[in-house]
């Protein structure tokens, strides 16, 4: 038995020692001891806060009832559609800002937004309307034909959509319902082909 | 081994002093978040977590790869739009000729899809945080920065996480990643603020199908928990024992 | 210290000293770089690749660190005679490697400093990480501990024998000191053991809770399971006793001097010691990759395939295999550890190697998406990950050569004639002599 000499170094040394246990003690028990030491209701957990900071943010998809309280007569229209599944905000994107600051809604009108849904793809539920683009329309914009209000086009297209480079439509493609070629197309002589297709173009 | 009485009074000085010195810092942090509610406006507490247990149904055979869900999750969340970081993305699984899956992640910027020949069929699977019973990313955590609310569904702490990506890292589902934004990582929250509102998750309101439903399973008339009762419903790697809280129908083994 | 002559200024060892210097600083910009730009613009990591090379680093640094400690303990602690001499440099090794590990993984978290403030506030004691930190951090402490009353005896053992010394490193570490120095000797070199023999223990615990943090991941089939905990000592010992053989070496037996028969016999030892544990890893290495691919289960064989076939091949085959595994069990098995050359080269590239192998195990268990998607996840590091890197091992040289030349290591101890600063330069030397035969 020898007596410990007069060293801080050592009593620091034993410090340390007694620190680390006082490290692992103070996890023991913040771990597993505050739970139950803590008043229910008298103190709130760091998640709780954490909880209540992720409910605080603003909610910026609006849904549908809150579009039609101003706008009630596309509203109505929409309803009465096959797009009626597909709320405003799909296309027109979050109305958190709009209702706000007015920001315009007015959204992309060629084709990209259309086919992100109507593109065919095998992977596509059969049920589902599917077009391949590049050879439904010949480059017509997509609104050309179909309102995306109410696209189904089971009668002539709206009158706005029968004139296209002054030559009516429905001269070749009917009036009653719309096809992409006219009935009697495969019986037309060659020669007349560039009647409605310009030469060395695509189907115009 | 003898200690003298300054000795042991030097010891149990120090010792006093490390504790109390060290002890400040974490009591004066616990302190401090504590009482930080009380400066706060909404209190969780009016909200009762207790009542609700949140969770998903996706069909797969409805969806229609349409990523209406993607931009809404993205315009609700504030996601920040670069490919790669999503709280809810998709899918595209092409079924060959001998039966087998090909697997592609569908990009936010993709427009519609390249007509394949080759297969024949496929399907489109919408995934997102499959809000786990049995989260192995809150068990990894190493500063209790995700958690799992009393209504089941998982949150981030974004004053707490350090960025160490090991939830990202033990996710089996592949649903976090680090948000270059904040710094932290992200994930979905099940809408975490419109759920406690009443409202469905942005996803679900933009699915223009109806693949997605959502509900409280707590709640006996909910459709959710009745057709958790009625049909036969799926999870991802039900083998890993997470419990998740998404259930799938018409998933086909191969999906992962 | 009065006077330095410019030949004394110039030498190769203050050269190796502001070179290594140099690098860190560098380092060190291009980590500040990344902090400033932000991680997302300056690491090539992703979603599905979350972990990138500093966590590989991270990994280098801190295995040899707890296999040196294992090392040294085989001499202070087991009093095994022969180990004695090197217990300084292998903790002086661990303690460098373990300050760049930090280095390391800080610069890979994005708020490094909310793990200071809340470890303890907030501790998740289901997190292997978490207490692979705490650990680590204890571990730290107590080979810090440990060195300071090592090179504490040895300090009052030399300004003993030389009253008049000018260190002035030596009187701080002697300060306090009792009158009575043998018998203060004794005590000091008491602390240094118990807190040594503390330190082995957290050393197996930090290394298989490091293992853990991998083999907890169910996510990842190629890392789950109890595998990697014991390939992390196994591994951490390969490691750790190259790198200590090296460093013994070159300080020892370049530039053509006679080692210190004890230094020979250690370090041939030493050799014996590394090709055994070698043999070993090779054979972990092997079984693992069979393992992983036999029977064809999707996951593990995509994982392994990624290695064997794939993105990481020239790491796995050139690297992990080749320049770690097979060319130095061929050396040390020829050289059987009486040539120079051989205990220089085969321990260098096995440290080199067991760098490709631990990047090879962190990116290959990422490579193969556990999403939808059949194409793999590409990483490579990016500049800043990479300078990252190079900071970390400057930090290291430099800090280890800096502790090898100042502080009172027992295996240099200053022979007569030379004074101070005669500690060699860390530098390769082409000189290979060969050893003396040890009878």
């Amino acid at each position: 038995m020898s007596k410990l000499p007069q060293n801080p170094l050592i009593t620091m040394g034993l410090a340390v020692v007694a620190l680390a246990v006082f490290i692992f003690g103070w996890i023991l028990l913040d771990a597993f001891l505050a739970p139950y030491l803590d008043q229910p209701g008298s103190r709130v957990s760091f998640q709780e806060i954490a909880q209540a900071s992720v409910m605080e943010r603003q909610v910026s998809y609006l849904g549908t009832e809150q579009c039609g309280d101003c706008h009630q007569t596309i509203l109505g229209e929409w309803l009465e559609s096959e797009h009626c599944t597909v709320v405003c905000e799909s296309c027109h994107g979050s109305g958190g800002l709009h209702v706000e600051e007015s920001t315009s809604m007015i959204v992309n009108t060629s084709a990209d937004l259309c086919i992100t849904c109507h593109e065919a793809c095998c992977s596509r539920p059969d049920d589902f309307p599917q077009v391949v683009s590049a050879e439904h329309c010949g480059g017509f914009s997509c609104i050309h034909c179909h309102n995306p209000m109410c696209p189904d086009v089971g009668g002539a297209p709206p009158s706005i959509h029968t004139v296209y480079k002054g030559v009516d439509c429905r001269i070749c493609h009917g009036t009653q319902g719309f096809h992409p070629a006219p009935a009697d197309h495969a019986q037309r002589p060659i020669e007349s082909c560039t009647h409605c297709h310009e030469q060395g173009g695509d189907t115009q | 081994m003898t200690v003298s009485r300054r000795q042991f009074l030097m010891i149990s000085g120090l010792t006093v002093g490390g504790v109390v010195v060290y002890g400040s810092l974490p009591a004066a942090l616990w302190l401090y978040q504590n009482n930080k509610l009380d400066d706060e406006q909404t209190d969780p507490a009016a909200y009762q977590a207790g009542k609700y247990q949140w969770a998903m149904i996706v069909d797969i055979e409805k969806c229609i790869g349409c990523r209406r869900c993607l931009s809404a999750c993205e315009q609700e969340n504030h996601v920040p739009h670069e490919p790669e970081l999503y709280r809810t993305w998709l899918e595209r699984y092409e079924i060959a000729a001998d039966g087998s899956l090909q697997a592609e992640l569908i990009t936010k910027t993709d427009l519609g899809f390249e007509p394949d020949n080759d297969s024949l069929n496929g399907f489109f699977v919408p995934k997102l945080c499959q809000q786990c019973a049995n989260p192995p990313c809150v068990s990894v955590c190493p500063l209790n920065a995700t958690f799992r609310t009393d209504d089941g569904v998982i949150l981030m702490d974004q004053e707490r996480c350090i960025g160490c990506k090991y939830c990202v890292v033990a996710c089996p589902y592949g649903a976090r990643f680090l948000n270059p934004e904040t710094l932290v990582v992200d994930k979905c929250t099940f809408c975490y603020h419109r759920i406690t509102q009443g409202l469905p998750p942005a996803c679900v309101q933009a699915c223009p199908r109806g693949a997605r439903s959502f509900g409280n399973l707590l709640e006996p008339e909910d459709p959710v928990r009745q057709r958790l009762l009625d049909e036969s419903l799926q999870v991802i790697r039900p083998s890993l024992g997470t419990k998740p809280r998404v259930y799938y129908t018409g998933l086909r083994e191969g999906v992962r | 210290m009065a006077s330095i002559s410019q030949e004394r200024l110039l030498s190769r060892s203050n050269l190796w000293i502001a070179l290594m210097a140099a690098v860190t600083l560098g380092g060190f910009t291009a980590i500040v770089v990344g902090f400033v730009i932000g991680h997302h613009a300056t690491f090539n990591t992703s979603t599905g690749v979350p972990w990138g090379i500093l966590i590989s680093t991270y990994l280098f640094f801190v295995l040899p660190a707890s296999g040196l400690c294992l090392l040294s303990s085989l001499g202070h602690i087991f009093g095994i005679d022969r180990f004695k001499p090197i217990g300084h440099r292998a903790i002086l090794i661990a303690i460098t490697l373990m300050l760049s590990g930090f280095l390391v993984i800080a610069s890979d978290l994005e708020s490094p400093w909310r793990m200071a403030m809340y470890l303890f506030v907030t501790p998740n004691p289901t997190s292997p990480m978490w207490w692979m930190g705490c650990l680590y951090a204890v571990y730290l402490i107590l080979l810090i501990l440990e060195f300071i009353f090592l090179c504490r005896a040895e300090a009052i053992r030399r300004l003993q024998a030389s009253p008049g010394s000018t260190k002035l490193l030596y009187r701080i570490l002697a300060i306090w000191s009792n009158p009575d120095m043998e018998y203060f000797l004794q005590h000091s070199k008491k602390v240094a053991k118990i807190s040594g023999t503390a330190a082995v223990f957290f050393a197996i615990a930090a290394l298989s809770m490091l293992g853990a943090v991998f083999g907890f991941t169910s996510s990842r089939t190629i890392w789950h399971g109890p595998f990697l905990p014991v390939y992390f000592i196994l591994s951490a010992s390969v490691a750790g006793s190259s790198i200590l053989t090296l460093f013994l070496v070159l300080k020892h037996r370049s530039k053509g001097q006679e080692p210190a028969p004890e230094i020979a016999g250690v370090t041939q030892t030493l050799s014996k010691l590394i090709l055994l544990l070698i043999g070993i890893y090779l054979v972990f290495t092997v079984w693992n990759i069979l393992a992983a691919q036999y029977g064809l289960i999707p996951e593990s064989y995509n994982s392994v395939k990624v290695l064997v076939n794939g993105p990481l091949a020239v790491s796995f085959w050139a690297g992990e295999i080749i320049i770690g595994l097979i060319i130095p069990i061929a050396i040390l098995a020829y050289t059987r550890g009486k040539r120079t050359w051989g205990l220089i080269v085969a321990p260098l590239l096995i440290f080199v190697g067991t760098f490709f192998a631990r990047y090879n195990l962190v990116i290959a268990g990422q490579l193969s998406p556990i999403v939808g998607q059949d194409e793999l996840w590409h990483y490579f590091p990016h500049i800043i990950e990479i300078l990252t890197v190079v900071a970390a091992v400057g930090m290291w040289l430099l800090l280890y050569s800096l502790g090898s030349r100042l502080l009172p290591l027992e295996d240099n101890a200053p022979v007569s004639g030379q004074e101070e600063g005669a500690n060699p330069p860390l530098v390769p030397t082409e000189t290979a002599t060969d050893a003396p035969e040890i009878g």
